[in-house]
């Protein structure tokens, strides 16, 4: 299967047969294309509501990457979050998202 | 009016204002940064997808997260921040801003412009056609989306396959649009390979290489969108139109460098990267003028313009202390170069950074550096394409003091 890297800019090309991998530049490189051959993951970033403060919006990132498979359920379940002012980059609103067991966390800090 | 002095002006607080601004007062600067949103960060803060920072800081963070790391240490420091300030006039050693409590008039020692760029928009690129409401520049779409919450379609085409464009497919995707396709003139994509991969491969979203939007169809409302085939020479080709229903056409068809205020200082200006002629100090044609990130060229990676940025904070700083005069070398663009910074070279200690350029897209490419036909250094690389900068570093042992220096291109055209 061939894979264009995206651990960085960089965009390797990468071959990955059964546990033989090749094209990476990188040990994250070589990681990264084994589990997108067997499990392809990636991290969401989205918004979700935000009540008390001057913006109607907080960024949010999975603390983790997610099962590719489930972003689209990840996002329904974020659509219906709602995070309060003051909150700190980092800070959980939600533990479990979509039943994937990663936290969703604030990007921003908004006092 | 009211008068104030500062030992450096800063004009714009993004990532290449704040960058130049930590970096000057480390440097023992006296700061002032004015910027003209209520909030520093520029477009970082609509920027709230991942990969930011990994040459940096070595992780994977958003816009936001690069830009409160530089946000709360200018906020710590010793740096004044005007923001809600509007700069409306520039002179060497003068700016003239305005806010909520007047009109500013500022004696500044040194200036370091870091206004960054624009959206190239619909009438930059003549798409004939009526004017419905559904017509947006992606980061118009993308600020309408992750900031104020407003989704301004369902179904969607995206002409310009550059990296805001495809960030803006995958948005609209996830957000319950349709994105139909993402269009693209040029016979290569201008985005990284890896937003192609996790933005359209990801969702299944094809990109039409060789293709451009002709007509656009609706009269309040957008309806759809006529696509057509471009021949070698760009031009639409007759008999491959197809009509495609939309109610949203997104445009990522390029960014200009924002300049207004340059204009103003008279600053010698560089028709390739549309933003003005410097040094390796970032140092203008203009003594005391500096310009840093994508107010002087487009860069494709915010931690470039993090780098270039301290690289223009220590040449203010330098001038601020002894201010030698300028005597420069050329830099001259050869074959398949589409644009190189800096366009000159003052003669000094120290290493230069190259930023530059391919035309085209190359394999095995070799970059070569020059001056009076002799070669100063070379370099060979696996590929280049014109949307990854290059960049070369060029010893002080080998800087040339006269003539001119000229980087070229060889290698197999893809």
């Amino acid at each position: 299967m061939k894979l264009t890297c995206i651990v960085c800019p960089r965009g390797c090309q990468i071959y990955v047969q059964g546990t033989e991998v090749r094209g990476h530049a990188c040990p994250r490189g070589r990681n990264w294309a084994l589990e997108e051959y067997t499990n392809p993951k990636r991290t969401l970033t989205t918004t979700v509501a935000l009540e008390g403060g001057d913006s109607t919006l907080l960024p949010v990132r999975t603390q983790a990457p997610v099962p590719k498979a489930k972003l689209l359920e990840c996002m329904a379940h974020a659509n219906r979050l709602r995070a309060s002012t003051p909150i700190t980059a980092g800070t959980p609103v939600c533990t479990d998202l979509a039943g994937t067991g990663v936290r969703l966390v604030a990007a921003r800090t908004v006092r | 009016m009211k008068k104030s002095s500062s030992e450096l002006v800063v004009i714009g607080g993004g990532p290449a204002g704040m960058g130049a601004a930590l970096e000057a007062s480390q440097l023992g600067a006296k700061v002032l940064m004015l910027e003209r949103d209520a909030d520093l960060g520029g477009i970082l803060q609509q920027c709230i997808h991942t990969g930011f920072g990994l040459h940096l800081f070595g992780e994977e963070l958003t816009g936001g997260e690069y830009a409160q790391r530089f946000i709360d240490r200018v906020r710590d420091g010793k740096i004044e921040v005007l923001t809600d300030t509007m700069v409306t006039e520039i002179a060497p050693g003068r700016v003239q801003a305005v806010n909520s409590s007047g009109v500013q008039d500022i004696k500044a020692g040194a200036i370091i412009l870091a206004m960054g760029c624009r959206e190239r928009t619909r009438g930059a690129i003549n798409i004939p056609g009526p004017r419905p409401a559904g017509i947006y520049t992606a980061g118009a779409a993308q600020r309408l989306i992750n900031i104020q919450g407003l989704l301004p379609g369902r179904r969607a085409v995206i002409l310009g396959s550059g990296d805001i464009g495809l960030i803006m497919a995958r948005r609209l995707t996830l957000e319950g649009a349709k994105v139909e396709a993402v269009a693209e003139l040029m016979p290569w994509s201008n985005g990284l390979a890896r937003n192609i991969a996790q933005c359209l491969d990801d969702f299944s979203i094809p990109l039409l290489l060789s293709t451009t939007v002709v007509q656009v169809h609706g009269h309040r409302r957008l309806e759809g969108v006529t696509l057509a085939q471009v021949d070698e020479d760009l031009q639409p080709m007759p008999g491959s139109e197809r009509y495609m229903p939309c109610d949203l056409l997104l445009l990522s068809v390029g960014l200009i460098p924002e300049n207004e205020l340059s204009g103003q200082l008279g600053l010698e200006m560089d028709p390739r990267t549309g933003g003005p002629v410097v040094d390796q100090f970032l140092h203008t044609s203009v003594d005391g003028v500096f310009a840093c990130g994508n107010v002087l060229h487009v860069h494709d990676l915010v931690d470039f313009v993090t780098m270039e940025s301290r690289r223009a904070a220590a040449g203010a700083v330098q001038w601020l202390s002894h201010r030698q005069p300028q005597s420069s070398v050329p830099v001259r663009a050869g074959a398949n170069i589409a644009y190189i910074v800096p366009q000159r070279l003052t003669p000094g200690d120290g290493a230069v950074t190259l930023l530059f350029r391919v035309q085209q897209p190359m394999t095995k490419a070799k970059f070569t550096v020059s001056a009076g036909g002799h070669c100063l250094l070379h370099k060979t690389v696996p590929r280049a394409l014109p949307a990854e900068m290059v960049e070369l570093r060029l010893p002080a042992t080998k800087m040339p003091t006269t003539g001119e220096i000229l980087i070229d291109c060889g290698g197999e055209q893809r």
